[in-house]
């Protein structure tokens, strides 16, 4: 269950600077998914990508600290982030005594920090707009779009027919307004047309 | 890390970038201000100009996605990580609540039915009830159980909750037992009798076991009625449902299972196990087929069932919509001991609380537009349930008598 209202700016920094344990959730809600984009861009594990943003995330209750705007609380995180993945990969080197793999990564300039930063933002609302379909459009969307499943293990999964899973796809591209995705979506539903 | 290298990235120039990008994929109008603001970000570094080279190569955003999905996959089970983390961090005051989440492991299957020994008698739990109003609000209000009450043809009534094993009633030379805490009537001894009715009714808080005498098995939920013959005789067998049951029908092609459900739908059974919900405060009456075959009647309409498929009736409207494919585990998650919700509204939720806690809810400021996805164990107690949807920010104040406010 994914909390969907914010809570008013003020309120949540006041908490946070409180160390109040019952807004992890929220925040949890709000950032964990963009932390993990992020540090998965700068090192190759997700599980350990997901222990690094978990970590920034508790940091807020290990040091509590003040912030004067949710913006200033995002790039703090951010920051956090960043920081560890890069920490990580220099354990891995030293680790694993191969500098040339890994060379040249352990350097994120801000620039690059701040062109993920919107990515992410961007896969949260384009994830947002998938989710709000209707549950069996969705199902097809992610079936056949995230999963790359093919038309028939997709109607195996789904226990429904070729026939029904057809209609699906043609509704399931009507309601999503994502241009892109529609096209990409079409696309890949014409050549498993045609195979 | 020993000392944070603490950028203060400025964060009010990013954030309107994405939603401006999200509307530009979306084909809708960006104003002349939108524009010039996206053009600038372009402009600012070339790994925007690259960002958003690579939106338009529809293969490179189903990768991004693809990344996103996967993070999405492990964000729940990650929140619990935290929250057990953080409520290790904070002091006591905080940790009243502790961590429950451990409780709500799903159950593998039903494990709801048939628990419970000795006799507890449900009238009791109602005489104890007014006392109820004096306790505190944050008594802690149990989940519901096996029970239910059978009225018997005489009119008569026999509370039966979790009681011992044995014959309870005679009807018409057709004895009635309780066995394991699910009522049977065994086979007729004499025919020709005329038709004997019983119903069996569970209140909030209670669902029930049935084993019909002509062998079909039904599992009330809460709220519940259904009035059946204590033997089958003549062409068909009928039955009457108010609430949901789940039906799983022993086959005899010779005399059609028909069960009428309010006064106009009519679900015409032969051989199979389906669910109806037919709760009077559920806009639709549903009816969904698991195994076999079934036939609606509503509204001089019929539909023939396939498994898997589901059929509303509205009865405000009088209409019958066409079959849909449904989520079997879903529509079955009561039975399985389960609350489980699919893109549910709040006062969806909240009407399956009421049935299940026997509890009345009121909405202090309106109804917050939450909807809702997951599954809970219905063995938990309100408080538990209500701690979980509270990480949707909805909040609940739990009022004397039973009341369960909705705040803002």
């Amino acid at each position: 269950m994914q909390s969907s209202l914010p809570y008013e700016e003020k309120e949540l920094l006041t908490r946070i600077a409180e160390g109040d344990a019952t807004i992890y959730p929220y925040l949890h809600d709000t950032y964990y998914n963009s932390l993990v984009y992020f540090s998965l861009s700068i090192i190759p594990d997700q599980q350990q990508a997901e222990d690094i943003a978990v970590d920034s995330l508790v940091k807020l209750w290990q040091l509590p600290t003040h912030f004067e705007t949710t913006g200033k609380l995002k790039s703090y995180l951010f920051t956090l982030v960043r920081n560890a993945s890069l920490n990580y990969l220099k354990h891995l080197r030293v680790r694993e005594r191969s500098e040339s793999t890994l060379s040249g990564t352990d350097v994120l300039v801000d620039s690059r920090m701040e062109a993920l930063i919107v990515e992410s933002d961007l896969m949260r609302l384009v994830h947002q707009e998938i989710a709000r379909l209707p549950a069996s459009y969705r199902e097809v969307v992610e079936l056949l779009y995230i999963e790359d499943l093919s038309s028939a293990e997709a109607a195996e999964k789904l226990g429904i027919s070729m026939e029904n899973l057809r209609q699906r796809k043609g509704r399931a591209i009507k309601e999503l307004k994502n241009e892109l995705l529609r096209k990409g979506f079409s696309e890949l539903l014409l050549s498993v047309l045609f195979f | 890390m020993a000392s944070e290298d603490f950028h203060d990235i400025n964060m009010a120039l990013l954030d309107p970038v994405a939603p401006l990008l999200h509307k530009l994929l979306a084909g809708e109008p960006l104003s002349a201000e939108e524009l010039l603001l996206l053009q600038e970000w372009q402009e600012r570094s070339s790994d925007n100009k690259a960002l958003l080279d690579r939106l338009e190569m529809s293969a490179a955003v189903q990768d991004m996605l693809k990344k996103w999905y996967a993070i999405e996959k492990n964000r729940e089970e990650k929140k619990l990580l935290g929250m057990h983390r953080v409520h290790q961090l904070t002091p006591p005051i905080h940790t009243r609540v502790h961590f429950l989440r451990r409780r709500f492991v799903r159950y593998a299957a039903a494990g709801l039915l048939l628990l419970g020994t000795g006799a507890y008698l449900w009238t009791l739990r109602q005489h104890r009830e007014p006392s109820l109003a004096h306790a505190s609000s944050a008594e802690t209000i149990a989940p519901g159980r096996d029970g239910a009450v059978l009225t018997l043809a005489d009119g008569s009534r026999v509370v039966l909750d979790s009681m011992g094993n044995g014959v309870i009633a005679n009807q018409q030379g057709v004895p009635v037992s309780l066995q394991n805490g699910q009522l049977a009537y065994g086979p007729i001894s004499s025919s020709g009798e005329e038709m004997v009715y019983n119903t069996i009714s569970t209140p909030r808080g209670r669902q029930f076991k049935v084993l019909l005498p002509d062998g079909s098995k039904v599992w009330l939920n809460a709220a519940s009625a259904l009035r059946y013959p204590t033997a089958f005789t003549g062409k068909d067998r009928r039955v009457t449902l108010e609430g949901e049951a789940y039906f799983e029908i022993a086959k005899n092609a010779a005399m059609p299972f028909k069960v009428a459900v309010g006064n106009t739908t009519e679900v015409e059974v032969l051989g199979t196990s389906f669910n109806i919900n037919s709760y009077k405060n559920e806009s639709t009456i549903k009816t969904t087929l698991l195994e076999g075959v079934v036939r609606l009647h509503a509204y001089q309409q019929s539909q023939t069932l396939k498994p898997g498929q589901q059929v509303s009736i509205t009865p405000s409207k009088e209409k019958m919509e066409p079959a849909h494919e449904a989520d079997p585990e879903q529509v079955m998650a009561w039975k399985n001991g389960l609350f489980k919700f699919d893109d549910a509204s709040l006062p969806e939720v909240m009407r399956e609380l009421e049935r299940w806690y026997d509890i009345e809810v009121t909405y202090a400021k309106g109804i917050p537009p939450i909807r809702f996805g997951g599954e809970i164990n219905k063995q938990n107690t309100l408080q538990d349930v209500l701690q979980i949807l509270e990480e949707s920010n909805v909040h609940f104040k739990l009022e004397q008598g039973r009341k369960l406010v909705v705040m803002p």
